[in-house]
């Protein structure tokens, strides 16, 4: 294979994969975050008068 | 919103990589390694606006003192340090066959290098400073000063000799590389207004449930 076709390939796989990272995160964090949400969802459940 | 947004980035992606790899004619001296340029000029202009950006937020954010101008800074410094890496991924991968070395210290590839590294430096004060305001307008300052460096990156062709230099001054492009490059520079846009918005997003999310705990804790 051609020396400039293997760095052309390497170059914009490597774009794509950095991509995908950064989205992955970005998902993940969401996922954080949501996991947070449900935990102060049932501590305030916990709290509530009567319980 | 951000689902027409992302459909808008996808198309503009598959049309910018038909572009790149379709539409856009072999260069005769570099052959197919070229085709790195379209991606990588790209790259380095969004990287260059969401510097800005982070300047515009840093100065908005010491005039208002609100905490969603300091959130814009941050997003759009991690945004552009994304891109920068990209620039100085894919630059010594086309660099490597056509210099026959993958880096050279000249002047564009050093400030480049060197405007990441500000960048870095400005992310790492907000991820180990003490959350709160003094952080904030610390890292409101870093961003304004690191500002400095992109428009050395730019003209760093103009201002050191020419026989430091490997990037030509004037890149003459034929009318299909141009049209390629603009479709390029296209989806960048899309890519990175949909990738701040999300974040902006998220990090508004975080703030509030951030609040909302403090508040539950009293």
């Amino acid at each position: 294979m051609d020396t400039g076709l293997t760095y052309l390939a390497i170059a914009y796989g490597g774009f794509f994969i950095a991509l995908a990272g950064y989205l992955f995160r970005i998902v993940r964090r969401d996922g954080e975050l949501q996991a947070s949400v449900d935990a102060l969802e049932a501590r305030a459940g916990d709290n509530t008068p009567g319980k | 919103m951000t689902r027409i947004l992302a459909v808008i980035l996808s198309l503009a992606m598959l049309a910018a990589v038909g572009a790149v790899f379709l539409h856009a004619p072999t260069e005769v001296q570099m052959g197919d390694v070229q085709r790195i340029f379209y991606f990588h000029v790209s790259s380095a202009l969004s990287a260059a606006a969401c510097y800005f950006l982070v300047f515009l937020g840093s100065v908005l954010y010491l005039r208002t003192r609100k905490d969603r101008w300091d959130r814009f800074a941050g997003v759009s410094a991690e945004l552009g340090v994304l891109f920068s890496a990209f620039v100085l991924f894919s630059g010594p991968l086309w660099a490597r066959p056509i210099w026959g070395v993958f880096w050279r210290w000249e002047p564009r590839l050093t400030t480049m290098l060197i405007t990441f590294a500000l960048y870095v430096a400005y992310l790492m004060v907000r991820s180990y400073g003490d959350p709160g305001e003094r952080t904030q307008r610390f890292a409101a300052v870093v961003g304004i000063v690191a500002f400095v460096n992109v428009p050395l990156v730019h003209y760093s062709i103009n201002m050191w000799a020419a026989d430091q230099q490997l990037h030509p001054p004037k890149v003459e492009l034929d009318p299909a590389m141009q049209q390629t490059k603009l479709i390029c520079y296209l989806a960048f846009g899309c890519l990175v207004t949909l990738l701040m918005r999300l974040r902006l997003n998220q990090e508004r999310q975080a703030a509030r449930l951030q609040a909302l705990a403090t508040t539950t804790h009293q």
